[in-house]
């Protein structure tokens, strides 16, 4: 998924920074990955992971302004980053497919069958949403590689973080994950 | 910085949108830059802040700790 929005912003800027690659056919082949990635994530994490702890509530929005507060298997920015990225994702798979339709492609030939004010405001949502993933990845790549979160960065990898990290940095009584050997 | 949305005119003259204006890519990209740097100074600043009121504890019981000691 990463690599597929890095290739995505990547191909989808080059042009606009003066760049003269050809961007198109790595833009929309990017595009594909990251929407199977996508549905596949969904699919997976609405039935074979903990979908709930994902859930940003209102009880959430207290954790940043109380130093008690601990949070379960997710903070309340890892969720806001989660949901915000949730957004901005599908606005530009939704408005990048109906931009792929009317490109040529193996698949089939351009039809010019989308008016041009609808062509308009899809390339209008699809540049919005690539602004607002510029901001997010990057936001993201920063907090990935801050010192205290590197935990978390190695955890995506590896899959584990310590007893002590997890008591120091979550609710143990609202998160018990699974015990290494 | 100019206008968010760029405009264009159709083949029948009408007023159409073509799409986001660019410039804000560069008002992205500097935003981020200063929001992730101020971010980071002030991290640096609390952490450096934390570093001393703990030096400072540890002075407390050593000094402690020494009187306590010549005390018996």
């Amino acid at each position: 998924m990463a690599a597929s929005i890095l290739a995505l912003i990547a191909t989808g800027v080059a042009p606009i920074l003066g760049l003269r690659i050809a961007w198109l056919n790595i833009h929309w082949i990017a595009g594909l990955l990251l929407t199977f990635v996508v549905v596949f994530h969904i699919i997976r994490s609405l039935f074979w992971q903990d979908f709930k702890s994902m859930i940003l509530g209102p009880k959430d929005f207290g954790e940043p302004f109380d130093s008690t507060q601990k949070p379960g298997k997710y903070t309340f920015e890892q969720k806001g980053m989660h949901w915000a990225v949730t957004v901005v994702v599908l606005a530009v798979i939704g408005t990048g497919i109906l931009l792929f339709l009317q490109i040529d492609t193996p698949f089939w030939d351009r039809t010019n069958s989308m008016a041009e004010d609808t062509l308009g405001l899809m390339f209008l949502l699809h540049g919005l949403s690539t602004l607002a993933l510029v901001a997010l990845a990057s936001t993201h790549i920063y907090f990935a590689l801050r010192p205290e979160k590197l935990f978390y960065t190695r955890s995506m990898v590896s899959g584990w973080i310590s007893e002590d990290e997890m008591t120091a940095n979550h609710d143990t009584s609202l998160w018990s994950p699974k015990e290494a050997d | 910085m100019g206008e968010i949305v760029r405009y264009k005119r159709d083949v029948w003259g009408e007023e159409v949108i073509l799409g986001v204006s660019w410039d804000l890519l560069w008002v992205v990209a500097v935003a981020v830059l200063v929001l992730l740097a101020a971010h980071a100074i002030i991290m640096a600043a609390v952490a450096k802040k934390i570093e001393k009121a703990s030096s400072e504890v540890d002075e407390y019981f050593v000094m402690r700790l020494s009187i306590d000691c010549f005390i018996g």
